[in-house]
């Protein structure tokens, strides 16, 4: 986004705050928190949805709800915890648009495996993506959360909207269900 | 059974190893949110004439409902020859004459304070209410809390539809009969979206659906209420799309389902007996057609998709079909099989033979 006050240097990780001086404009903080984010966030997406496009669209509605709500935003500074939720929540609706779609669809659907699959681990490494795209909805948001993002408990449940308890239920089902498909018990 | 204490480990390195080997072309990305914000800039330099069009729309009520297929007709040149699109996305649901290419916005006095619309603008038969679909604009939108309400037309007055706890509100449609609103209910925490009938007299819901939880994950169906009260909507065949869908069929007071039209979703009721639907494409929501069941059981395809389409509704005079392709609203004549792109958004309804209601 050429032309636009970046406000921070390059960063890789989803979250860093970047302190945003009182004069930056929308299109400043939107224009230097896609720079910062916006692949990180693709990656989150995708790890939800199975397929980039979807992923992408999930995060470019992200930015332009952000673009849009700006005003409404209590405090700027937050932008980057509104991205993540909108793209964590946008993953499993995306009602905003009226673009209903299943967000889970049969593995005969979703891309071709990675070149990742067939690496020195890469039995295990399709086994654990095999079984982690055959949870439910909502275990395979939080297990994203956190086991990719090291989200908290209290984190997860308060964007998920849902409780702790729910949160560590959904957990242990998803960590179990990866490891069935491992045969990994204890 | 406790996990693996590497099980964690094992499944974070899964995740991570799975996001790096993504691509991901962030300046191809940032021109196109470029392209985006720069498209709803562009609609503010046509706000003159879209403020102007709602203060008229508004004072208009005090006497006269544009909203009524039983209001007059936008005074105006006659019907437009132009098969171009006449439109381009007002965000904001809006009456559109495909006539005349005129634009009316919703009254924003129909929204509850603090909500934005969902997916539900639904006029009643008799044009006389509006079933409103809203969300709490804080903190997140439709993805957190919604409600539905009806709205009168002529008093703006807001009766809440109450609904079983727990849930938000996809969507509504109304029975012909204007004495059932039929919507679906998004179960939290599990997002199984169960359809319900409304009964406008009784205040009371009933149940139409039961989908297994077990083959479920979630999804919005698709439904239309026919002329003698049977509710038409979708289901896929498992709990995954690209299995399949089929279209049942159960009365608007509840009862047995039974499977009307095989390898079809979206169905659409149309006035004079016949069905239209969406034909499924694997692997995707989004259809690769419109087609119709003929009242003798016969089928037939009368488009196909440019991108993909979501959803179809007939006019009330069942001679044409708005449906939704990708992002914009198309329209076909069944006699001719014109088609024309007229559009950006989805249609929602039609409010009378010359006019859409439109949702960005």
């Amino acid at each position: 986004m050429e032309g636009l006050r970046r406000l921070a240097p390059r960063a890789t990780s989803v979250g860093a705050p970047t302190q945003i001086p009182p004069d930056a404009t929308r299109e400043d903080v939107v224009a230097t928190l896609f720079d910062l984010q916006y692949a990180t966030l693709v990656r989150t997406a995708r790890l939800i949805v199975d397929d980039v496009a979807t992923a992408e669209d999930v995060v470019m509605d992200a930015f332009t709800s952000l673009h849009r709500r700006w005003h409404t935003l209590r405090d700027p500074n937050e932008a980057h915890r509104y991205l993540r939720s909108c793209v964590l929540n946008g993953a499993r609706s995306q009602l905003r648009r009226r673009r209903v779609r299943l967000l889970h669809t049969a593995t005969a659907a979703a891309e071709p495996a990675s070149a990742t699959d067939v690496a020195t681990d890469g039995s295990n490494h399709a086994a654990v993506m095999a079984a982690i795209r055959s949870l439910p909805t909502r275990q395979r948001q939080v297990i994203v959360m956190r086991f990719y993002l090291d989200m908290a408990e209290a984190e997860v449940a308060d964007v998920l909207e849902i409780s702790v308890g729910s949160v560590k239920q959904h957990s242990a089902r998803g960590l179990a269900a990866v490891g069935r498909a491992l045969e990994v018990t204890e | 059974m406790t996990p693996h204490p590497d099980l964690a480990a094992i499944v974070h390195a899964a995740l991570e190893q799975e996001a790096q080997a993504m691509t991901i072309d962030t300046p191809s990305a940032a021109n196109r949110l470029n392209r985006e914000l720069e498209t709803r800039r562009r609609n503010p330099a046509t706000t003159a004439g879209l403020v102007a069009a709602a203060i008229i729309a508004l004072l208009a009520l005090a006497f006269w409902s544009p909203w009524s297929p039983k209001g007059t007709q936008p005074a105006g040149p006659g019907p437009a020859s132009s098969p171009s699109a006449l439109s381009d996305a007002p965000q904001w649901p809006h009456e559109l004459n495909l006539s005349t290419g005129a634009v009316t916005e919703v009254p924003r006095t129909w929204l509850p304070d603090g909500y934005e619309f969902g997916t539900t603008l639904a006029i009643s038969p008799d044009g006389e209410r509006v079933a409103v679909g809203a969300c709490l604009l804080e903190p997140r939108g439709c993805d957190g809390e919604s409600t539905l309400s009806v709205v009168s037309v002529d008093t703006g007055a807001r009766t809440p539809v109450s609904v079983p706890p727990g849930g938000g509100v996809p969507g509504s449609t109304w029975a012909p009969d204007g004495r059932h609103l039929v919507y679906q209910l998004s179960e939290m925490p599990n997002g199984i979206g169960e359809l319900y009938a409304y009964d406008i007299a009784t205040g009371r819901s009933t149940r139409l659906t039961d989908i297994p939880i077990e083959s479920a994950s979630w999804w919005s169906l698709t439904w239309s209420v026919t002329s003698d009260g049977t509710v038409l909507h979708d289901r896929p065949t498992t709990g995954w799309s690209s299995a399949g869908w089929n279209v049942w069929q159960v009365p608007v007071g509840g009862g047995a389902a039974t499977i009307r039209l095989r390898d079809a979703r979206a169905p659409e009721a149309m006035p004079d007996g016949r069905i239209a639907f969406v034909v499924p494409r694997e692997g995707t929501w989004e259809g690769s057609a419109v087609a119709i069941a003929e009242r003798d059981g016969s089928l037939r395809t009368v488009a196909t998709a440019a991108s993909g389409i979501g959803r179809v509704i007939s006019s009330p005079d069942s001679r044409r079909l708005a449906y939704t392709d990708g992002d914009r609203t198309w329209v076909i004549d069944l006699a001719t099989g014109e088609k024309r792109d007229v559009a950006a958004g989805a249609a929602a309804q039609w409010v009378d033979e010359e006019t859409l209601l439109i949702l960005p």
